[in-house]
């Protein structure tokens, strides 16, 4: 809004950047690699999530599917008809932003409140989890499929194929704080914090509120879908248990309570600590499950407000 | 003078029960018209229906000349129409001048620069009396101040008309007073239209042009404040009915 808030918000998210930026000098594995890119990749999705969920209230429990639908969508007529994954991802990316805005529209259209549209976005999830299984002839099933090479450009011969997705991403994400900063310090941005304040009380002062909320539905879920697509594509291999319910939405869901809904510093807290927390637990196996069923449950009863607020609260620090 | 807002045979059912009942009524270009009954009258639902929070089972409202009937509420705002609630519902986790800045830049007819939005805003606060509030939070205000800060937020939408929905219920007479001026104010300088909800009886005999008497969801009486007060069924629908 004024000067000071842009300064205040420019220096946080510099610092945070230049942070991701250095990891990959002290993390030089392959695994160590592999698990940043992993990072950044969920950074992202929470962010697109934070977009629905953390500024406009709209509980999506389908971030599994908008990811994965994007991905096998680009992934798949890259693979049958040799077309170049960069024009298709795309489609896949508009793809996800239309069915979120399909279920937002549906949601303000019938006044679910959150559990409800909770609930069908769930079931949307159970659905496609069924359909990718059930359409084995076109995507492989639980086998998956390979996905042609995404081109990086001379990125991938000056710094290999791990370090130049990890600088994509780094690059991707750097466009999409500069853009949220810059919303969030608009009109928009006001009237996201009214909505979150008192929706009727928005209405009634003049803010199409379905309007704001549909489009925040689209916007995050695009986010969703081509951070979705960049995952299948890093991965080299696609199957439904990277877009499972399970594997990817509960810890979705659990970066962003933790790292503090409606912030710009929540998500990339969040994403980073569960990252870390999510390869330590990995020897668990599906007992991983188990414990993320019992942290979520945790973070609801008791830290609902996130990380970022709670220290915020107690600092007085200006965190974004 | 000029009808800016009409009603015609409103009419409004929660399950089955009529809470507005064939509603009439003629509000002219710069009256301020008082709008009382028990409680449980269909006051606020009469209010709901004619911005646009509830859609009338039958009947039509019309705001300048134009069938306002159905549209939704950020609309009728954008049209002219501001509203005060009888539980006040400022945004409590906004600074004052933010909350007032809302109503100018979504509630105006015409899109509104934010240096604009905030010079209006700081007047609109200086009107209502919040001056030297500007940056607190509105969760720490008290009730009659997020009355004020509702009304300001209200005015700052540049409206022709305002809803008022209760402003004076717990005010000591001398707050009263004071509160009397505010409309007043509001209606000379700012050329509001103002339609009131009131149970503080002195208050609106000796503000409103027009009073409007509605109970059990039927339009019961309308004329002058002195009038109405002399109105047998509207003295019987007060102190209680059964009389033999």
């Amino acid at each position: 809004m004024d000067k000071n808030q842009f300064r205040n918000d420019t220096i946080q998210i510099l610092i945070a950047v230049v942070i991701l930026a250095l990891l990959p000098l002290l993390f030089r594995g392959a695994y160590q690699l592999r698990v940043l890119n992993l990072f950044l990749l969920f950074m992202l999705i929470t962010i697109g999530f934070n977009l629905i969920f953390g500024h406009t209230n709209q509980l999506f429990l389908c971030q599994g599917a908008l990811a994965g639908s994007s991905m096998y969508v680009s992934g798949l007529l890259a693979l049958n008809y040799g077309i170049e994954p960069w024009l298709v991802i795309p489609l896949g990316t508009l793809l996800a932003g239309g069915l979120a805005a399909f279920f937002s529209f549906i949601a303000v259209a019938r006044k679910l409140e959150a559990i409800f549209l909770g609930i069908t976005t769930l079931s949307f999830q159970l659905i496609f989890q069924n359909l990718i299984v059930g359409l084995r002839d076109i995507t492989g099933a639980d086998i998956g499929f390979i996905p042609p090479e995404l081109s990086l450009g001379p990125l991938t011969s000056l710094l290999g194929r791990s370090q130049a997705y990890y600088y994509l991403l780094i690059i991707i994400l750097v466009v999409t704080l500069l853009i949220y900063r810059s919303v969030m310090n608009s009109n928009i941005g006001l009237a996201l914090k009214m909505i979150l304040d008192d929706e009727m009380a928005s209405e009634i002062v003049g803010v199409n509120v379905r309007r704001v909320k549909i489009t925040m539905a689209f916007a995050g879920a695009m986010l969703i879908g081509f951070t979705g697509a960049l995952y299948g594509f890093f991965n080299a291999y696609v199957a439904p248990s990277l877009y499972e319910f399970t594997s990817l939405d509960i810890i979705v869901l659990i970066m962003l309570i933790f790292g503090g809904k409606a912030t710009i510093l929540g998500p990339i807290v969040g994403a980073g600590v569960f990252t870390i927390l999510n390869e330590i637990l990995r020897p668990l196996g599906p007992l991983t499950v188990l414990a993320y069923g019992v942290v979520l449950m945790i973070l609801f009863i008791f830290f609902r407000e996130g990380i970022i607020p709670w220290i915020k609260n107690k600092t007085k620090l200006p965190l974004i | 003078m000029t009808i800016i807002l009409e009603g015609k045979s409103l009419t409004k059912y929660f399950g089955g029960l009529p809470a507005v009942r064939d509603v009439d009524f003629e509000i002219g270009q710069g009256e301020i018209v008082g709008l009382i009954g028990p409680n449980g009258a269909g006051k606020t639902t009469l209010f709901n229906i004619i911005n646009g929070v509830l859609k009338p089972d039958r009947g039509r409202v019309i705001f300048r000349g134009k069938d306002i009937t159905g549209l939704k509420p950020h609309t009728v705002c954008k049209l002219g129409m501001a509203r005060t609630l009888q539980v006040p519902r400022p945004f409590l986790n906004l600074s004052l001048l933010e909350n007032v800045m809302s109503g100018a830049i979504f509630g105006n007819h015409n899109t509104i620069a934010r240096s604009k939005a905030e010079e209006i805003a700081y007047r609109m606060l200086e009107v209502v009396g919040l001056n030297h509030k500007h940056y607190v939070i509105a969760k720490n205000l008290t009730l009659q101040e997020r009355k004020k800060l509702e009304l300001a937020r209200a005015l700052a939408s540049n409206p022709e008309i305002i809803l008022i929905d209760e402003y004076m219920g717990g005010l000591n007479p001398a707050e009263v007073k004071e509160a009397m001026e505010l409309l007043q104010r509001i209606r000379k300088e700012y050329k509001v239209t103002i339609f009131w909800v009131e149970h503080v009886m002195r208050a609106v005999m000796q503000l409103a042009d027009r009073v409007i008497v509605l109970n059990q969801g039927l339009k019961l009486a309308e004329g002058k404040p002195s009038e109405i007060a002399q109105d047998s069924r509207v003295i019987e629908a007060y102190l209680g009915g059964g009389v033999v």
